[in-house]
């Protein structure tokens, strides 16, 4: 991703009232990021 | 009683979003471990409230700073914040949100204009378990 200003929506989907304290980013590298996502993609397939 | 969790988003990396950067937001700034964006800045950015509870700041014991944001209570109700990235870089996302307890609740947070104006980036969150007081 490229350095800049973007905005962020945080929106509710479905169930009761949330209430959101804070969003993070962390460091993590390419490799990491695809490896996460293949697992949580197996976990909700 | 109220649910609280630290969930990761499941598309995020799942799409190369991993993303981003190094950078400072509006207030918080990004230092080389990452960065916090506090949902009670959303005043500034705007959102959107359907009906039910009206969406806003909310003190809260266990939140970061003592506040957080309430009021998201039916579809499609959002929030927006800001966020400046001022170096490229990969990033991991997670939001800290709770629920009223034994209730389940899904997030979504929408990157915008990302890679190009008009396109976003999707994380879904749901709330599945963890509970504390707020």
């Amino acid at each position: 991703m490229e350095p800049g200003t973007y905005f962020l929506l945080v929106q509710h989907v479905s169930g009761g009232m949330g209430r959101v304290d804070f969003l993070e980013f962390e460091p993590t590298t390419p490799v990491e990021a695809a490896t996460w996502g293949r697992i949580k993609n197996m976990y909700n397939n | 009683m109220i649910e609280r969790v630290h969930s990761s988003g499941r598309r995020l990396a799942q799409m190369a979003i991993t993303v981003v950067l190094l950078a400072v937001v509006s207030g918080a700034s990004l230092a080389a471990e990452g960065l916090r964006l506090e949902a009670e800045e959303f005043p500034a950015y705007g959102s959107y409230n359907i009906g039910g509870s009206d969406i806003r700041e909310a003190y809260c014991s266990y939140a970061s700073g003592g506040l957080a944001v309430d009021g998201l209570d039916i579809p499609d109700e959002w929030f927006k914040l800001k966020v400046t990235f001022t170096h490229g870089g990969c990033y991991s996302t997670r939001i800290d949100y709770q629920s009223a307890y034994d209730d389940t609740v899904q997030l979504v947070v929408r990157l915008l204009d990302y890679p190009l104006p008009g396109d976003e980036v999707t994380a879904d969150y749901l709330l599945i378990d963890g509970y504390g007081f707020g």
